[in-house]
């Protein structure tokens, strides 16, 4: 019914107990007092009735039907209701006299009273039934007793009927009072879902918008202005950032043209000797090469900024899968790889097309380059992993990564084997550009057995008529 | 070939000014962006050739000067940054082409004869001696024999046919045929180009798809300088 992962459900769930605990506590007291208050009713009700009946014996000391109109002239007064019963003791402890108006029910006195003199409760017992009763010894002039007795079926089940009610109205009052609480702390908390939602955006899409602050200055108040400070703090930092590579690219690049320029200026001079040539040829080469580095690192910072949110567009995964599977596949066919591409179910991203083909380009490299002759590269799309989530893995046969170094290669210039050529960018690279996006890189590997990256990326259009 | 080339830098003005004059490309050139933006307007150029940092006026307002001005001149841009967007905001500005330095000349000599000639684009069969293809019918002939292309061959052959006697580089192949950047993996174009020779030429005569050492590759029939040769 509610979302337990809801600080607003949790916190009304806690009020509610609370509440509950309060509320049974009150009834218990009420109940116990409810019923104390018919104790002392029925003690001060047998006190006087045997108290007047010691008065009357006393009068009448030898009058056996004394107790006979005693109890009618109750009865007539309207005490029917009331089941009272005397016994009448000597000096002795025998029985004088002994009459009850509950005779008609089958009910007799209780055949044992307390002890002499005194008061309490003591049930009889017919069979399976228990009859209730309040008894009272009051001592007589004459040194005998007086014995009373009330039979307090309707009192008790009075006490039983409020306790009954009580208890039955607090399922009630939980759930009234979880109801109200979860509505009242979801109103309350409000601000912070809108912090939510904004930090979720914020880091799938590193755009950066702002939380409404509602004045008040209250507790989500203040965090609602913190974290707009915090996003102001990373907006200027990208943006910073941004700026620096850019002056790094500019700062770099220029020069490194320049002497490329001059080398193959240098070059095209047709008396060179074979040998400068060749000294000229491979400075050509290492230029290339430190441009190529110098582009991929600029790239890795551009992606650690974060997408740039005037790039981004509608992207659609399996369509650009198929584009760099396309092109990979001669290279794989040269290789004896055999390069497969399956989509289960398409899918549409936001983001950078040409950081995202970056992406997967670099994993379908890697795992091109990694596989023995013979072998098979699969690339596999599921566009709804989840509601939101798409899927995209790919799979290769061949030597598999060594536990440690499976973080490893993700971080820059950590090249694990080295053999292999690349500028030992472009699982870094592929790292950030799916956590630009909001995705992840996973990978599970078994030596021997083969890799499987898993690339997670959230989707932007829901799944279409796939409701059922 | 009348070229203007806009570059604040004077020693890389000089190189690049060399080497494209090798070429037989005439060049002019200008300092500053105020300076090459009248140039333009006044002067005759077949291409334009801009930096996209310089004093004064920058490359790209430079641009949309030109094209606000409707003036059609191709122009390639060259660029210290490496980034994509730069690249995308270039070209959606007016640009015919974009460049990131360092660059080698064959790189920048390809290119501007590429955007040169992309102005003229003639839609009805595309004929290099005994090599035709037809892009409305998606067909392609050798020796009136037709050969099936995957529509990755067919597109890599219309570019090249499109540029046919100008060398098309590995990195523009892959930008105009794939769309996409693939710098670090262009060896990739050279086994497609593989497959397209094992098509549509290995085996017919003449030999059209020839290979530029460090550029790429031209389509052009060569048999008449063959001929020449041995004069």
């Amino acid at each position: 019914m509610f979302r337990t992962r809801s600080v607003a459900t949790q916190w009304a769930l806690r009020y509610a107990v609370a509440t509950s605990i309060v509320v049974s506590s009150l009834l218990y007291f009420h109940y116990s007092e409810t019923r104390a208050r018919i104790e002392s009713d029925a003690q001060l009700l047998l006190r006087l009735q045997a108290n007047e009946l010691v008065g009357q014996l006393q009068r009448n000391p030898d009058d056996p039907s004394v107790l006979e109109s005693f109890l009618d002239e109750h009865q007539a007064i309207g005490y029917q209701m009331l089941r009272l019963g005397f016994r009448v003791f000597d000096a002795e402890r025998r029985v004088v006299l002994e009459r009850g108006s509950f005779e008609s029910e089958a009910i007799s006195l209780p055949r044992e009273f307390p002890d002499v003199p005194g008061h309490g409760l003591v049930s009889e017992e017919y069979g399976s039934l228990e009859y209730p009763f309040y008894t009272l010894t009051v001592r007589a002039a004459d040194g005998g007793w007086v014995e009373a007795a009330i039979y307090t079926e309707v009192f008790a089940r009075s006490a039983r009927e409020v306790g009954q009610l009580y208890a039955l109205s607090i399922p009630f009052v939980l759930l009234l009072t979880t109801s109200i609480g979860v509505g009242l702390a979801r109103i309350s908390l409000r601000p912070l879902s809108q912090i939510i939602a904004t930090a979720t955006q914020l880091s799938a899409t590193r755009r950066t918008s702002h939380v409404a602050t509602t004045g008040k200055g209250d507790e989500l108040d203040r965090l609602a202005f913190a974290f707009n400070e915090m996003i102001d703090r990373l907006h200027a930092g990208v943006g910073r950032m941004r700026r620096f590579s850019a002056e790094v690219a500019h700062e770099l690049r220029t020069p490194v043209s320049l002497m490329r320029n001059r080398i193959e200026s240098a070059l095209a001079d047709r008396e060179l000797l074979e040998s400068d040539r060749e000294i000229f040829e491979q400075t050509l080469e290492d230029i290339d090469r430190l441009a190529s580095t110098v582009a991929s690192m600029l790239q890795l910072s551009h992606s650690e900024a974060g997408l740039d949110r005037s790039q981004t567009e509608e992207v659609s995964l399996h369509e650009l899968l198929a584009s760099v599977v396309d092109f990979f596949d001669v290279i794989a066919e040269e290789a004896e790889i055999g390069l497969r591409l399956r989509v289960s179910e398409g899918a549409v991203v936001s983001g950078d097309a040409h950081w995202l083909h970056q992406l997967f380009a670099n994993l379908v490299d890697n795992a091109i380059k990694f596989s023995p002759a013979g072998s098979a590269v699969d690339v596999l799309v599921d566009g709804h992993h989840g509601p939101s989530e798409a899927w995209v893995r790919i799979e290769d046969h061949g030597i598999g990564v060594p536990r440690h170094d499976r973080e490893r290669i993700f971080e820059a210039f950590e090249r694990v084997a080295s053999q292999t050529p690349g500028s030992g960018l472009g699982l870094p690279l592929a790292r950030e550009i799916a956590r630009a996006h909001g995705g992840e890189i996973e990978l599970k590997s078994e030596l021997g057995k083969g890799s499987s990256f898993l690339v997670r990326l959230p989707t932007t259009i829901p799944r279409e008529n796939g409701s059922s | 070939m009348r070229l203007l080339y806009v570059e604040d830098d004077a020693e890389a003005r000089s190189y690049v000014r060399g080497a494209l004059e090798e070429t037989g490309i005439e060049v002019d050139v200008a300092g500053d962006g105020r300076l090459g933006l009248s140039k333009m307007m006044e002067g005759d150029y077949d291409v334009a050739v801009l930096d996209v940092m310089l004093p004064e006026v920058s490359g790209f307002e430079m641009v949309k000067h030109l094209r606000s001005a409707r003036v059609d001149i191709p122009v390639l841009f060259l660029t210290a940054q490496c980034d994509v967007s730069q690249r995308i905001e270039g070209l959606n500005i007016g640009a015919d082409d974009y460049l990131s330095k360092p660059f080698a000349f064959a790189e920048l000599v390809a290119r501007i004869h590429a955007i040169a000639r992309r102005r003229i684009v003639p839609e009805t069969t595309l004929r290099t001696a005994n090599l035709s293809l037809d892009p409305e019918r998606r067909a392609v002939y050798r020796d009136e024999l037709r050969i099936e292309l995957t529509p990755k061959e067919f597109k890599l052959l219309e570019y090249m046919m499109r540029n046919a006697g100008s060398t098309v580089s590995r990195a523009m192949i892959t930008e105009r045929v794939w769309g996409y950047g693939f710098e670090s993996y262009s060896n990739s174009i050279d086994v497609h180009v593989n497959h397209l020779r094992r098509k549509v030429d290995r085996n017919y005569s003449p030999r059209l798809i020839h290979t530029v050492k460090g550029v790429g590759y031209i389509l052009e029939d060569r048999s008449n300088e063959m001929l020449a040769i041995p004069d």
